[in-house]
């Protein structure tokens, strides 16, 4: 088994629902029971990425040809279908290719599970509006050392007091002081375990990176994400309709996740570079861009 | 002095203790404006004038003095790729989020990250989707001879797909050319009605046209301006007529923020990265879009000329 690490960067909000909430929005995203943090679940990605592959497929070889893309999706998994296209080399390859990776419905001779494991994307770092910067880029000691044991990298940092704020650079303080929403932490420069790390990481805006402690950060990534307003206008009055007024919570744009594939050995795995996650695809939401960790 | 109530704004340890938020908050010169708007504007006051109470008024005049401190601010934008942009510019001022309540009483619609103003991708998928719909209605009305209420059309346009098909507005509009309201020059779809199910999608079938956020090409905060509404029967409004708009109420103005003319965005369409991607439904999304932003335009107080771009 080979792991490869991938960071995801939340390009526009991403909204991995939870179903209906009692929380004070109506429809909040999907957190991890123990620690509250806001995740991409395992099987969503896998569903995302399949996805991604059999349209590709599809649009290859079988756009216009009056196949359903559910008649792919069932010769994909059982092989009943008995698809045959003009290309019959490379569809196979294909074919198989997404056999391996996404597996099948146990109904071919070899019916199995898939040999790639996607796990689910954990949050690393969390945009935070601020006074000085525009926005900064949280984390916490906790999820760091969770990236290190999952990625089997190690990553020394200190643990900030409640009242301190780790900064990759100084320049996010303002008198020795960040801010982070409204409220103000005493700014310290990172150690060199962190300016490591991040570094490490080659990530765009990696001087808008701060470490606060873990009770500071769950409490941020808990009720600092972002909360649109939605409403229903009426087609004939063209004022908002009556009882419809909704709120949707969004992990912001901006956010960082890690997610681990683990790959079969021989099996050749690349995830998708762009890809769209969660819901309200069609008003730009939930676009995010992978991009591979080197170990 | 008394204990001010917003020294106990949160059990946080870092605090948001007043006197601290209100120095940095002077000193910053790259605030996130969403969060400085909605969040800090209390801070700019003194303890005391906070304790006695602040009107809308005073936070205006405190929230121009601090935007034309911060106006060299400035924010480097991602952009997105995608498969078709244009862009317009505001023709008069534009007010987007007006009903989120703020100290102003008004509200403004800033991005969440990056603290810009922008217009959300679902008002424009909206937008674009009323301006079909008008055109729609009026093709019927011109073959039916009677007005049909757009939202028996609306309903006609979701319905299932066996149900569509059997309606008899399908056939009313099957292989005839739609003209798009105030497209100029003026623009027709053939089967619009099928055009509409592709683009916006039904409760079966998601859309096969992405509208993206649109924001500002350059944005900085001298773009900002404080505009000004001034009630003058407030009485009458308030008791919903109950008292008559009489000379003798005094006007009560109210300063609400808004985004200048001549500001420059773009609009991004995509296909739906999943979809089937025929190539005439991003040219028909960027004409409807085109047409309502041109001629309906978005945001608050559109009926007094605010929110229409021009190009």
């Amino acid at each position: 088994m080979n792991r490869r690490t991938y960071l995801l960067k939340v390009l526009t909000p991403l909204h991995v629902g939870a179903g209906q909430g009692l929380s004070h929005v109506d429809l909040p995203i999907v957190r991890e029971v123990h620690t509250g943090f806001p995740l991409v679940p395992g099987s969503s990605l896998k569903g995302c990425i399949r996805e991604y592959h059999l349209r590709r497929v599809w649009r290859e070889y079988f756009a216009d040809k009056g196949v359903n893309l559910s008649d792919l999706d069932e010769e994909v998994s059982s092989g009943r279908k008995k698809l045959r296209a003009i290309n019959e080399d490379s569809f196979k390859k294909d074919l198989e290719y997404m056999r391996q990776v996404f597996g099948t419905a146990g109904e071919l001779e070899e019916g199995n599970a898939g040999k790639v494991v996607f796990t689910d994307a954990r949050l690393l770092f969390f945009p935070v509006r601020s006074v000085s910067h525009i926005f900064l880029l949280v984390t916490c000691p906790y999820a760091l050392q969770r990236y290190a044991r999952d990625t089997g990298k190690e990553i020394r940092v200190e643990s900030p007091k409640d009242s301190e704020a780790f900064c990759y650079s100084m320049e996010v303080a303002i008198d020795n002081r960040v801010m982070l929403e409204e409220f103000v932490f005493d700014a310290k420069p990172a150690g060199e375990g962190l300016v490591g790390f991040v570094n490490s990481l080659g990530i765009e805006d990696k001087q808008r990176v701060v470490l606060v402690s873990d009770t500071v950060f769950s409490e941020l990534v808990q009720s600092y994400t972002e909360v649109q307003t939605h409403v229903k206008i009426d087609p004939d009055s063209g004022t908002v309709k009556k009882g419809p007024l909704w709120t949707t919570e969004y992990l912001p744009a901006e956010s960082v996740l890690y997610v681990n594939f683990f790959v079969e050995d021989g099996v050749e795995f690349s995830a998708p570079s762009e890809i769209w996650l969660g819901g309200d695809m069609t008003t730009g939401k939930g676009l995010v861009k992978l991009r591979e960790v080197k170990p | 002095m008394k204990q001010s109530r917003i020294k106990n704004f949160s059990e946080l340890p870092g605090g948001s203790v007043h006197s601290a938020v209100k120095r940095l908050s002077e000193k910053s010169r790259n605030p996130n404006l969403g969060l400085l708007f909605y969040k800090l504007l209390p801070f700019w006051f003194e303890v005391d004038e906070l304790e006695r109470g602040i009107k809308s008024q005073h936070s205006a005049e405190r929230l121009a003095s601090i935007l034309e401190k911060v106006k060299s601010y400035s924010i480097r934008l991602p952009a997105v790729p995608c498969q078709k942009s244009f862009k317009l510019k505001t023709a008069y001022r534009l007010v987007v989020g007006m009903g989120y309540p703020s100290l102003l009483e008004n509200g403004f619609l800033f991005h969440h990250t990056y603290g810009v103003p922008y217009i959300d991708g679902a008002t424009l998928k909206g937008l674009a989707r009323h301006v079909l719909l008008l055109s729609i209605q009026e093709a019927l009305s011109e073959r039916l001879g009677e007005e049909k209420p757009l939202s028996e059309i609306e309903k006609f346009l979701l319905s299932e797909e066996e149900n569509f098909r059997k309606h008899r507005f399908f056939e009313e509009l099957r292989n005839r050319e739609v003209e798009i309201v105030l497209s100029e020059p003026s623009v027709k779809f053939k089967d619009a009605h099928i055009t509409f199910r592709k683009i916006f999608g039904t409760l079966e079938k998601r859309g096969q046209i992405i509208f993206y956020d649109a924001f500002p090409e350059k944005f900085s905060p001298d773009q900002l301006e404080l505009d000004i509404m001034n009630p003058h029967y407030s009485e009458y409004y308030q008791s919903k007529g109950q008292k008559p708009p009489a000379d003798w109420q005094n006007p009560v103005p109210v300063k609400f923020l808004t985004l200048k003319r001549g500001v420059v965005f773009r609009f991004c369409l995509d296909y739906e990265p999943l979809g089937e991607q025929e190539p005439e439904l991003p040219e028909y999304a960027e004409v409807l879009l085109r047409t309502g932003l041109q001629n309906f335009g978005v945001g608050g107080k559109k009926a007094k000329g605010y929110g229409w771009f021009e190009p």
